[in-house]
């Protein structure tokens, strides 16, 4: 497969959501919102993270954005544009055309993410020939191709491969290649390396980036890894219970964090502390999306909490120009 | 020099597979060569990517495999000459934390039977006697007392993995060894328990040997840290001597890998660890890391370096560290 040029680069939107929410029915007839009124766009050629713990609603928001939400689970309010066009309104039949073609996805287990009893290599086939109308056959030469091209040692070979024969990083190639077979203008990584080693981690993502330039692509990338975020990301999204609390270009959100949960997140790492003495902490634990309460999902748990906090949700407004926080005691120092 | 509490002698262990029913079982070396020696009070990491041995290492130190060769010393007496009764002592001193928190408690058990029971297996507490010692350990790991009825699952991972240290603790263990406690927990919730640790290690004098592939989690807890690859530790050190300055490219190569943050990519294009970790059933020749190493040279490929001294208590298995390191 050849890579087309690169498309022009604009910093137009090439992905803008706007006012997500994601509800699931929840006991006695209520909904329990794993995403609220969440807004967030990407640019074109454009990295943006979502960092968030479990529960906070990222892989929900990129389930969203793919249009593969699992019932019960349902968008109840928003819009996702991506190049103009409204994704909530295309009909299935014209989602299908878009998805792994213009939008593709790279999981977060490659074990469970490809078949086990079909060959690698017949799986990017089936890839290549879902979007492109060629011959079996020049769709089976370009899977070798492309395995090639996400650095698997002896593609030819390995095209015949079950997954269960290829490692950890192997197999998140594979699905990298079967990602990028129709060249998407769009990745959505969600956590594509946490279930990998370090060193093999380091290596998807140089592997990543590369086909990031090389296709010209933008990249959403879901992690709860503030090292990844750092070195790959132009801007970041906190997310705590299901909104984004925190929106800024990375380097600022690591040098100035402006929200509570941001800062008491940074300060917990241990790469931060004194070798050998307690890390300060976040009390508490993730409080579930649950929106009944009325304020600040992070309150409970914020050490500069104050009245306002507990009856009114802080909006996420900019605090200088591109760095966005929701909180009534904000900007901190 | 300060009473070892644990030490190991060329700990090896060897495991049969078998690639078909039909075909002749192969011998692997999951480990072999493992010296390690630990005082009362001390913190070992043991650092590695997956298949290097050292979950396997963390079997054999508590009883859970046999070593194939080797022998381990627990406070000054071989454990493979213990009595049933010693036996039985040595298993009540060492006591592990596990890595995932939904699969090593019992659903089925209330949280006050989970960490109560070592306590009845040793025979160290009964009735209320238990039910007292029980709320006590769950207060020194953080949990409430109207907690005890309560079953696994209406807890979340960082609560169970604090059940789990409790009943690592209830029949008052030398050494816990945590194996990877952390990795299955989000990021605000490991500082809590990397805090807990602390604590407890402060409050009960604790050694441990803290297994995990997060080098900034072996940083912030453990004093030693030997560095595994492919069942062979390849570096040995005091903690902050092998972050300040690596002598073995493995080592080198981990900490490159780590995502900093201060955003500056500590390695040029190209510098990341190119390759897969071999498997260990065709292991490579001579040096076990040379296929990946950036500073391979001929003899790395026929000789493989043996773990040795190179000052400063320091040790590397590489036959050129002086050369790349100085």
């Amino acid at each position: 497969m050849t890579i087309p040029a690169s498309c022009p680069n604009r910093a137009e939107k090439l992905l803008d959501v706007r006012r997500l929410s994601v509800s699931f029915p929840a006991a006695d007839n209520r909904e329990f919102h794993a995403v609220h009124q969440l807004s967030f766009h990407i640019n074109n050629r454009e990295t943006v993270a979502i960092v968030g713990e479990s529960g906070c609603g990222k892989s929900v928001t990129a389930f969203s954005i793919m249009r593969l939400l699992q019932k019960p689970g349902r968008i109840s309010d928003g819009e996702i544009f991506f190049n103009g066009e409204d994704l909530l309104l295309l009909a299935e039949r014209d989602m299908r055309a878009l998805r792994g073609a213009a939008i593709s996805m790279v999981f977060q287990e490659p074990m469970t993410a490809l078949n086990p009893v079909l060959k690698t290599g017949f799986q990017v086939t089936e890839a290549i020939l879902q979007h492109q109308s060629i011959s079996r056959k020049d769709a089976a030469a370009e899977a070798v191709d492309l395995l090639a091209q996400v650095g698997i040692p002896s593609p030819a070979e390995r095209y015949h491969s079950y997954p269960h024969q290829l490692s950890g990083g192997m197999k998140q190639r594979a699905m990298i290649a079967m990602a990028l077979a129709s060249s998407p203008k769009l990745l959505i990584a969600d956590e594509p390396t946490t279930a990998l080693d370090v060193t093999i981690q380091a290596q998807i993502l140089e592997l990543i980036d590369d086909l990031k330039q090389k296709i010209g692509m933008s990249l959403l990338l879901i992690t709860h890894n503030l090292g990844i975020v750092a070195e790959r990301a132009d801007r970041t999204i906190i997310m705590y219970a299901g909104s984004a609390v925190e929106s800024a270009p990375t380097r600022q959100i690591i040098e100035r964090p402006q929200h509570p949960y941001t800062r008491a997140l940074l300060a917990s790492l241990p790469q931060y502390g004194i070798p050998g003495e307690p890390l300060p902490v976040v009390g508490g634990t993730v409080t579930a999306a649950d929106r009944t309460g009325s304020g600040c999902p992070f309150a409970g748990r914020c050490p500069f909490a104050i009245d306002i906090c507990t009856h009114h949700p802080p909006q996420l407004i900019e605090i200088t120009p591109g760095h966005a926080a929701a909180c009534w005691r904000a900007p901190f120092p | 020099m300060t009473e070892l509490l644990l030490e190991t002698r060329n700990l090896r262990k060897m495991f049969a597979v078998s690639a078909s029913p039909f075909s002749r079982a192969k011998q692997i070396t999951a480990a072999e060569g493992i010296n390690i020696s630990l005082a009362a009070g001390e913190t070992l990491g043991i650092a590695g990517e997956s298949g290097c041995g050292k979950s396997t290492v963390a079997k054999m130190l508590m009883g859970l495999l046999p070593p194939t060769s080797g022998e381990i010393i627990f406070c000054g007496r071989q454990v493979s000459t213990f009595t049933a009764k010693e036996q039985s002592n040595f298993r009540g001193s060492v006591q592990m934390i596990f890595q995932d928190p939904f699969s090593s408690l019992n659903p089925r058990m209330r949280v006050g039977e989970i960490i109560g029971e070592p306590l009845l297996i040793h025979r160290t507490a009964t009735g209320k006697d238990l039910e007292a010692r029980v709320l006590q350990l769950m207060e020194q790991v953080g949990l409430a007392p109207e907690q005890y009825a309560r079953y696994p699952h209406q807890f979340s991972g960082g609560q169970r993995q604090r059940i789990g240290i409790a009943r690592a603790l209830a029949v008052n263990p030398k050494l816990l060894i945590a194996d990877e406690p952390l990795s299955a927990l989000d990021i605000s919730i490991q500082a809590q328990i990397i805090n807990l640790l602390i604590e407890l290690r402060k409050k009960r004098g604790l050694t441990y040997i803290l297994i995990s592939h997060d080098l900034s989690v072996i940083r912030h807890l453990s004093d030693k840290t030997a560095v595994m690859y492919l069942g062979r530790i390849v570096e040995e050190g005091a903690t902050a001597d092998i972050f300040a300055s690596p002598l073995h490219p493995y080592t080198e190569a981990l900490l490159a890998a780590i995502p900093g943050l201060s955003g500056k990519r500590c390695r040029a294009p190209g510098k990341v660890l190119q390759g897969d970790i071999p498997s260990p059933l065709a292991p490579p020749s001579g040096c076990h890391f040379h296929p990946r190493c950036p500073y391979k040279r001929e003899l790395c490929a026929t000789q493989s370096p043996v773990l040795e001294d190179k000052g400063e208590n320091r040790k590397a298995a590489c036959h050129f560290s002086r050369e790349i390191f100085s």
